[in-house]
């Protein structure tokens, strides 16, 4: 079933890490990872949006408090996270399918769910005593 | 051009997912440019020129993966590579330390 790995000279796809091992899975499951990858990138980017608007709109009324500056770091964060993580993923995903593994999960959907609700608990807080 | 390569349309639905996800970051680093004109107006608009000519490059470049791509398929080579993935995540850290600098900032 699983063609020796022997990637053609021509091959000059990167990294050798992912494209030098294996056999060539369905292309139609390399677009869904990469799709799934863009996907994180733009969660990614929302995080980041979020960090930077609840800094700002923080900041028109008063000084930046520190637990407000602290939720828009620990979003900002997130946000990198997600762009890290979603390469990384990627890797592993593509590895194991081309060597017919199962696919990886990610502890970062747990992280990322106690840093929403930690920003959560931030804006209650706030917001009560406003 | 040759047809679609499948009735699923994946290339191509790959292609636009490239396209809203540059969109997404021509959006967040405009919204960051718009941010730090606060702090500096200079520095504000070399943000908002790099994002849109940033932008620019990137969506002529995914036009061109595109089409690579879907040439490979009908030539039946194998398609993939990770160096516009990894770009944009290179450019998305750069923004998101930028973010950071200005909250801290703030």
């Amino acid at each position: 079933m699983s063609d020796p790995p022997t990637p053609s000279p021509r091959d000059r796809r990167w990294p050798r890490s992912v494209y030098g091992i294996g056999s060539e899975p369905d292309p139609r499951f390399s677009f869904a990872n990469e799709r799934t990858f863009l996907a994180w990138i733009r969660t990614g980017l929302g995080f980041l949006a979020a960090g930077v608007a609840i800094a700002t709109v923080a900041s028109f009324t008063d000084q930046l408090r520190l637990e407000v500056r602290l939720a828009a770091i620990l979003l900002i964060l997130c946000g990198m996270g997600c762009a890290v993580d979603g390469i990384t993923r990627w890797i592993r995903n593509e590895r194991a399918m081309r060597l017919g593994e199962p696919l990886h999960s990610s502890p970062l959907i747990l992280v990322l769910t106690i840093g929403v609700v930690l920003v959560a608990l931030v804006a209650f807080v706030v917001v009560s005593y406003a | 051009m040759l047809p679609p390569w499948d009735p699923g349309l994946q290339n191509e639905r790959t292609g636009l997912a490239w396209q809203r996800t540059l969109l997404s970051g021509l959006g967040i680093s405009l919204l960051v440019a718009r941010f730090v004109a606060s702090l500096s107006l200079a520095l504000a608009i070399a943000v908002g020129v790099a994002a849109v000519l940033g932008t620019a490059v990137l969506g002529w470049l995914a036009i061109l993966r595109f089409r690579a791509t879907h040439d490979a398929l009908h030539a039946e080579r194998p398609v993939g590579d990770a160096r516009a993935p990894l770009l944009i995540t290179v450019l998305t850290l750069m923004t998101g330390i930028g973010a950071l600098l200005y909250v801290l900032v703030e």
